[in-house]
């Protein structure tokens, strides 16, 4: 369960938090709302990447910017919404996440599968177009099923053969985790167990 | 499958670790070696005199390495009474006296001598060449600076060059400053040349002036005032003394040291024959020169 | 030409070059490493080693003169008036340069990266080694230009070296010792086989680089 108490943060001219104070529990859950409306703020500050200014974060009961931060962070997971990749082969670009949890890589086969990826492992990952790169910062996480994954604005970069799949991935995969979206799309609404949009406060 | 084939960050170790090796192996080499360092000043060393020494010491003992730092006379001085040299080879007595008076200097002999000129712009605004002595010479120097007629250079670097100057200004009871007087700070060559250029007058060795001369560089100057007893110039040796200094290799130093005072005539003369003008006069009257040093000395 | 321009040459590139190298080995992690901690704390390290970068070279070369001085503390090592004493004097000067160059891609280019590391539970040291092999041009540049920097430097090769024959003389200090003299077209020539030799040098670095 993912609790935020009070969050405030406020970038120096620009955007803001205001005492923000939320549940979720396992599921998928979409917080929307337009571009620049904070959506990459809360989601770093849920992911432990951005300490807020005040109030606190918790995480199955662990407060994740307390020197206790490292027993649940394993299991969470931070998707940017613009891809993040090395100057290496697709391969090393999908297993790096594994690799630095020091978890294996049973998932990887499947998900070459699925998503079509088997041709282009050994190609330099940083020569592909942004769609497919997205794919794999995707998959990266994927192939490391967080316990929590925090996805920001997933569909924006990828290419529209992905999406359907990509959606169909998180459905089906992560019935038991808990999945936060960020989104100003439509396609999760109607999977989702909860959808608060954002607008300084959060509501339904 | 990793298909990644860049250097990475071990490889940058293992350079550095490489070159840490065999740095340390050349050090280990090195490090037993006899080695002895004499310090110098810049305007003897620029007359070669020291490498042509230098080379025939290192025929007779190869297994002492002999390293030469040209310095100016005051760096000299400063450096030995730092155990930084072994031999200190400069002229600038009155500087000298007072490493003498404080222990650290031992040994001394003169080896050397020669005279400083007094150079200046071929027109003489200051009228040096009717000039009967050099203190005469000085003075009218400062008059003509004073009214913005001349410039006189100085070395300003606390060489041998800088300390006679300073005791000539000295001894006419002047400190000059203004803006007829001009610190270069730097070699002789380099003071010579600024002379040329701003057509100043300036002292110089004898050795370096000829040097330029000949090469064409300092066509505007010429010397307007010699062989004034003033204007000797006296090279001295010493020993820096391991009583008072730490780490001096005295041993060696004296192999050296001795070598230098019982041939000295035969490499001045040698070095003088491939000149037109004798650079270097070798100490034959050393009880006289020493009297001459001790008035020069203060 | 009355110098041995290869003992020169050949004494320049060394000294330097293993200067170079051994502040790059522990410049760029530092580097990486303020970088990613990005902190108050590495902000303020950062301003104090850019201020460095501007120290006078023979401040440097005399506080180590100082040291390396047969009545100074590290005496006893004899390293005064050795190529020794001018690469470590040489690599002390480089390293600021090479840390803050290495900090500005870090830092400045680098933050999602960064981030996308630490979700993965990445640990300094991995990230490190990670950031280094994803910028790997980039670090060998700094090599490089830490590398023109010593060799073009003159204050430390003169204090700590003496340009002495054979022994500690290299480019600088004997491009200095001929403008003292007065010969100031030998000097420019040297100068010129100087950069001429910089070119050569980081050309084939470069390519070498391409290889890949």
């Amino acid at each position: 369960m993912i609790e935020l108490i009070n969050v405030s943060f406020k970038y120096t001219d620009k955007l803001v938090i205001k005492d923000v104070s939320v549940k979720w529990g396992s599921g998928l859950h979409l917080i929307k709302g337009p571009n620049g409306s904070g959506k990459t703020t809360i989601c770093k500050i849920i992911s432990g990447l951005l300490p807020p200014d005040r109030g606190y974060v918790y995480i199955d009961g662990v407060d994740v910017y307390s020197g206790e931060s490292s027993k649940i962070l394993k299991d969470v997971v931070y998707v940017h919404d613009k891809p993040v990749i090395l100057n290496r082969s697709v391969y090393d670009n999908l297993i790096l996440g594994a690799r630095l949890l020091k978890r294996n890589v049973n998932r990887l086969k499947n998900l070459v599968e699925f998503f079509g990826l088997y041709d282009i492992l050994d190609i330099n990952a940083s020569e592909l177009s942004a769609g497919y790169k997205q794919l794999i910062s995707l998959s990266r996480a994927f192939i490391v099923r967080p316990r929590y994954l925090i996805l920001d604005e997933p569909f924006t970069n990828l290419d529209t053969k992905f999406r359907d799949k990509v959606i169909e991935y998180i459905v089906k995969e992560y019935r038991e985790n808990t999945v936060i979206v960020a989104t100003h799309t439509t396609y999760l609404d109607r999977y989702a167990d909860t959808i608060r949009k954002i607008h300084k406060g959060k509501l339904v | 499958m990793n298909r990644y084939a860049g250097l990475g960050i071990y490889k940058l170790i293992v350079l550095a670790v490489t070159v840490v090796i065999l740095l340390g192996i050349f050090y280990y080499i090195g490090y037993g070696r006899r080695e002895v360092r004499i310090a110098t000043t810049t305007s003897l060393y620029n007359t070669g005199l020291l490498d042509f020494i230098v080379d025939s010491f290192r025929e007779r003992y190869p297994e002492i390495d002999v390293k030469i730092l040209p310095l100016g006379s005051g760096a000299a001085l400063e450096t030995g009474s730092r155990g930084d040299a072994d031999l200190v080879l400069v002229h600038a007595p009155k500087l000298e006296k007072s490493y003498i008076d404080m222990g650290i200097l031992t040994a001394h002999r003169i080896i050397a001598y020669n005279y400083f000129i007094l150079v200046g712009p071929k027109d003489d605004p200051a009228n040096v060449s009717n000039q009967e002595s050099i203190i005469d010479a000085f003075k009218v120097i400062y008059t003509a600076g004073s009214m913005g007629k001349a410039y006189f250079i100085s070395r300003g670097d606390r060489s041998g060059t800088h300390i006679k100057e300073l005791s000539i200004w000295s001894k006419i009871g002047i400190k000059p400053s203004g803006e007829w007087y001009i610190e270069s700070g730097s070699g002789m060559a380099q003071t010579l040349i600024i002379a040329n250029e701003k057509g100043g007058y300036t002292l110089s060795d004898i050795g370096t002036y000829i040097a330029l001369k000949e090469n064409g560089r300092i066509d505007n100057l010429v010397i307007l005032y010699s062989g004034d007893d003033e204007l000797i110039n006296i090279y001295s040796i010493y020993l820096v003394n391991p009583e008072k200094v730490a780490g001096v290799n005295y041993g060696d130093a004296y192999i050296l040291y001795k070598f230098i005072i019982d041939n000295i005539r035969y490499f001045i003369e040698e070095y003088n024959s491939k000149y037109s003008v004798k650079l270097f006069y070798p100490a034959d009257n050393e009880d006289i020169l020493m009297d001459k040093w001790w008035m020069l000395a203060g | 030409m009355p110098y041995e321009i290869w003992d020169i040459a050949i004494r320049s590139i060394f000294i330097s070059g293993s200067a170079s190298i051994l502040a790059t080995t522990w410049s760029i992690p530092l580097g990486i490493y303020l970088g990613i901690t990005n902190n108050n704390l590495s902000r303020i390290v950062i301003s104090i080693i850019n201020i460095l970068i501007g120290i006078p070279t023979v401040l440097i070369g005399l506080i180590l003169y100082l040291i390396l001085s047969r009545t100074g503390p590290l005496g006893f090592l004899n390293l005064l008036y050795t190529p020794y004493a001018m690469i470590i004097g040489q690599s002390i000067l480089v390293t600021p340069l090479v840390i803050s160059f290495v900090y500005e891609v870090v830092a400045g280019k680098s933050i999602d990266l960064i981030e996308m590391l630490r979700t993965f539970n990445a640990s300094r040291g991995e990230m490190i080694k990670i950031l280094y092999e994803e910028y790997e041009d980039r670090m060998w540049g700094s090599a490089v230009i830490g590398f023109e920097r010593a060799l073009g430097e003159l204050g430390i090769a003169l204090m700590l070296g003496g340009n002495i024959r054979g022994v500690t003389r290299v480019f600088t200090t004997t491009i200095a010792l001929e403008v003292q003299k007065g010969m100031y077209e030998l000097a420019i020539e040297l100068g010129v086989i100087l950069l001429i030799l910089d070119l050569l040098l980081v050309s084939i670095i470069r390519i070498l680089g391409w290889r890949r």
